[in-house]
């Protein structure tokens, strides 16, 4: 009986809340409806309005006006959904949010909200419900006012387009909960209004850029370690969800797993430390002191990491990094102290907070230079490899790219080629030379040290496993110059020379190898000569000579020693392989591009690829197709 | 019934509350009296359930205000400074609490706004002191609570106001048997109001009593004696303070104003008055006695 009197009364002091606190906020939120309405539908309603929608009878042809206005329409809502509206929803959840919490930043406010028969749960989230309502309904007002005007102008495919509209901002909201709840958190952590908003700001603007400066220093420092930084992905925005607003227009659905399950992580923290919260902490600087050390640790760090790399991309050594991270770290802290402190009266107590900061950044470095645990020497073992997909980006790959995408009709992504290996003999040439890789890096330093890899990739190894698993490495540009009398260097070389120029390596990525005589349309044939003007002659071939062509083609590829540099100054000639359309082609039923096609049934793109062939190259037997009909002649 | 049992507070190292333990009891009017920094107010947020105690416990008839809501629904508390929703008027106040409050009085209140001289529909905020205190108190009369607390009230309030609230304040405890705890560092204006005084210094409770038993049980004596009679002579009196000047001889004494006057008489003075001490003079004597330097107490 008595917890049923409980809920009952938890209930109604949560609906009060709520009621009372949308009263409070129907002005700010009538703002709101108002200023995305100004930069949203009316927006689109004035874009479309005044598009330029061509009526002529050919273009309606293939271009209907409803297509006309369906691309118009989807452009502008991309671009208004993600700069307009996004901004004024990150603009209106902070106001929300500070309007709905600044009375736990206020002693007398205190004093009237907390001496009310009110449990603070209820009173906590009847104000975040009040806070959603508030950013929700004049978005989905707006939104829906969007939609109407796309039904007014009969845009292609109506239902496909609002129903992604709609997704769209359902995306949106989700993110604008985990933002409010954000700040909500802050508010609870925080003694003053404006502390709460510093941090705020604070951790969405640092913790981007942190997570980015860690990943950063690992790919200078872990010989091995393939960064691939995606700045959208949602690492980046994890604990920054004002950044995540922006981002809302991504596909991923790790990003709104991630939103989702941080609102709720959210909303019971916050719950749990207001609850625990002391309301004699108004106006004082904060709360509760974790919240505090790690914002005060994201900020430091942040500081630390600016100069740091603003040093060492200026003279590029380690020292100048580390000396910038001390002096940026310090200064940062400081900066933070004396905000959060309002002076420096704690900042000789703070330096405790700094030490541990010191403390966790040595830790780091030192665990990243020594190798992370074994990072830099871990290997799959042979018979756990299915395949490996080795680069090498030292050479030129002449003939064409040693790799190769197809594309349907749409330009969709059909299947990527890369040279690939699989015969036992090579798996272990790579684990050799792998090994080796590794044994050099340690050769050139150890522990390892930033300046020894800033350039771009060097050596890429993929290995697909059994088990479906990737295991994936790259090592950047090696300064090798420094090492030129080093046998070492010499055998690292050697050994990748190896490995590129195996039969399998060649075939496995070429487009040449995967063509069939029958997708050739014509070749043309381009005279570069500096002292004749550059002149280009397409020639068809019967079936006999595409046949002969991709047969000589292929023969010189084998032939051709990959890791040899050809003398480019000499007179060239282009010869293009023109598949199909301009590259838009129906594979033959059972080719090989077929089988990479898989179900796909339409036409597909391949790249045109030219083959650029020097004076010097008489004995590729390719030119002696090309001479013998006729067709490699300076006067061509 | 107002039970603190080893109450404890403290701020940032400094304890506003150490370890004080005394009752209230219901319907009783209350007051607080003590120094600035004495713990009064503190106390009064800690009872309203504003503040958790660091130590010991408060209860109401036995149950724990913090996080109670319950409890605090029986409960108004106005404090030094009443704060209101802002752009907010006495109307809306009403309306908020009376949502809030399930005592919540609507005649009471229209009664209220019709005895104070308070325009329901200004704003609050740009309202003289006294008129905010006037409106709190017109909320916390309509909202019926059990127990009323009042953080220096009289601030602000004209004379008039002051004579009102403490008639109004007594009908209700007077009709509902409403207990009021009033904390106020002047003892003048608790002395006609309030039936108990607790004095709070440095967070703990120097001394609690009733009312009038204090101010019966000591008086203030002055007489005129020619000669004047040795020192022995006054003894079997319990004489706290003693001045002396000229033939003129002061003193406060313990014991009931016939008694004093008989043993006085005894001494066949000149002339001879027994005069009631005012409450800040019950306590100077009281205080001086157990050792405290009173003055600076209360000032």
């Amino acid at each position: 009986m008595t917890s049923r009197t409980s809920s009952t009364n938890w209930k109604h002091a949560f609906a009060e809340t709520y009621r009372w606190s949308i009263k409070r906020n129907r002005g700010m939120m009538a703002l709101f409806a108002t200023l995305l309405f100004l930069m949203f539908p009316a927006v689109v309603l004035f874009g479309l309005a005044n598009a330029n929608i061509r009526t002529d009878s050919m273009t309606l042809e293939v271009y209907p006006i409803s297509e006309q206005y369906a691309n118009v329409f989807g452009d502008i809502v991309r671009y208004t959904m993600l700069l307009t509206v996004s901004s004024l929803c990150v603009l209106f959840t902070l106001l929300f949010a500070v309007q709905l919490f600044r009375y736990m930043h206020n002693k007398r406010s205190t004093d009237l909200f907390h001496a009310l028969p009110v449990q603070r749960s209820a009173m906590l989230l009847g104000r975040v419900l009040a806070g959603l309502t508030a950013l929700y309904v004049p978005l989905l007002l707006n939104t829906g006012i969007t939609a109407l005007i796309a039904l007014s102008f009969d845009i292609k495919d109506k239902g496909v387009q609002i129903g992604g509209l709609f997704l769209q901002v359902l995306g949106l909201m989700l993110v604008l909960a985990a933002a409010f709840l954000f700040c909500v958190l802050m508010a609870v952590c925080s003694g003053t209004t404006l502390d709460m908003v510093l941090s705020v700001i604070g951790v969405n603007l640092s913790f981007p850029i942190l997570v980015y400066s860690c990943i950063y220093l690992i790919g200078c420092l872990l010989p091995g370690f393939s960064p691939s930084i995606d700045l959208g992905s949602t690492l980046f925005v994890a604990l920054a969800p004002f950044v995540g607003i922006f981002l809302h227009t991504t596909n991923s659905s790790t990003f709104f797993v991630w939103w989702a399950i941080l609102t709720v992580f959210l909303a019971f923290l916050s719950v749990y430390l207001y609850r625990k919260r002391k309301s004699e902490t108004a106006e004082n600087t904060f709360a509760f002191q974790i919240p505090k050390g790690l914002i005060r640790f994201l900020i430091t760090a942040v500081g630390g990491f600016s100069l740091g790399y603003m040093l060492y991309w200026y003279y590029s050594s380690t020292a100048n990094f580390l000396i910038g991270m001390l002096l940026g770290s310090f200064a940062a802290h400081m900066v933070v102290e004396a905000i959060y402190s309002r002076g420096f009266t704690r900042m000789k107590r703070s330096l405790a907070g700094y030490a541990v900061f010191l403390g966790a950044f040595v830790i780091f470095y030192g665990v990243v230079a020594t190798g992370a645990f074994g990072y830099v020497d871990r290997m799959p073992n042979l018979e756990d490899i299915e395949s490996v997909t080795f680069e090498d980006y030292t050479y030129y790959q002449e003939f064409g790219s040693d790799h190769f995408t197809i594309q349907g009709e749409q330009y969709e992504s059909l299947a990527e080629q890369n040279p690939k290996l699989c015969q036992k003999e090579n798996l272990e040439k790579v684990l050799t030379f792998h090994q080796a890789v590794i044994d050099f890096q340690k050769e050139m330093g150890f522990p390892f040290s930033m300046n020894r890899e800033t350039g771009g990739i060097q050596y890429q190894f993929v290995y697909h496993l059994k088990n479906g698993d990737t295991f994936r490495r790259e090592y950047r540009n090696t300064r090798f110059e420094e090492f030129d009398t080093d046998s070492a260097v010499q055998d690292l070389q050697e050994q990748s020379a190896s490995i590129v120029n195996s039969e399998e390596y060649k075939t496995s990525g070429n487009l040449l190898f995967y063509l069939e005589p029958e997708e050739i349309s014509e070749i043309e044939v381009e005279n570069y000569d500096e002292h004749s003007e550059m002149a280009s002659k397409t020639y068809r071939l019967n079936d006999m000579q595409k046949k002969e062509l991709l047969e000589a083609l292929r023969q010189d590829t084998l032939n051709m020693d990959i890791t040899g540099h050809e003398d480019y100054s000499a007179r060239l000639t282009g010869l293009t392989l023109v598949c199909g359309n301009d590259g838009l082609l129906q594979p033959k039923e059972g080719g090989r591009l077929q089988e990479l096609a898989g179900e796909y049934q339409g036409k597909i793109w391949v790249p045109v690829n030219q083959y650029v062939l020097t004076e010097k190259q008489n004995d590729l037997q390719v030119v002696q197709f090309l001479k013998k009909l006729g067709w490699y002649t300076p006067e061509n | 019934m107002i039970e603190a049992n080893q109450l404890t507070k403290r701020f940032d190292g400094i304890t506003a509350l150490d370890q004080i333990s005394f009752q209230i009891q219901s319907g009783s009017i209350f007051g607080l009296v003590g120094s600035n920094g004495a713990g009064k107010s503190t106390f009064l947020r800690t009872l309203a359930g504003i503040y958790q105690p660091d130590g010991g416990r408060i209860t109401l008839d036995g149950e724990i205000p913090f996080e109670n809501p319950t409890v605090k629904a029986r409960i108004f508390f106005i404090p030094d400074y009443p704060y209101f929703i802002p752009q907010a008027s006495l109307d809306d106040m009403a309306a908020f609490y009376s949502r809030l409050y399930p005592n919540w009085n609507q005649e009471r209140y229209e009664a209220c706004c019709g005895m104070f001289p308070i325009n329901r529909k200004a704003r609050i905020g740009n309202m003289s002191k006294g008129m905010q205190r006037q409106v709190a108190l017109i909320c916390a009369i309509a909202a019926q609570p059990d127990l009323l607390l009042m953080d220096e009230i009289f601030d602000g309030l004209d004379p008039v106001m002051r004579q009102l609230l403490k008639r109004i304040v007594g009908s209700e405890v007077v009709d509902r048997g409403m207990t009021v705890v009033i904390a106020s560092h002047n003892l003048r204006e608790l002395e006609d109001f309030c039936d108990h005084v607790g004095l709070f210094h440095r967070g703990g409770v120097l001394f609690e009593r009733e009312l009038d038993a204090l101010k019966l049980g000591i008086n203030k004596v002055q007489a005129v004696f020619q000669p004047l009679p040795e020192p022995d002579a006054f003894q079997g009196l319990d004489i706290l303070k003693t001045e002396v000047r000229g033939s003129l001889v002061s003193f406060v004494a313990r014991g009931t104003k016939e008694q004093i006057l008989e043993r006085i008489n005894a001494l066949h003075p000149v002339f001879a008055e027994v005069l009631p001490l005012t409450l800040e003079e019950v306590f100077i004597s009281e205080m001086e006695v157990a050792g405290y330097d009173i003055e600076n107490i209360l000032n």
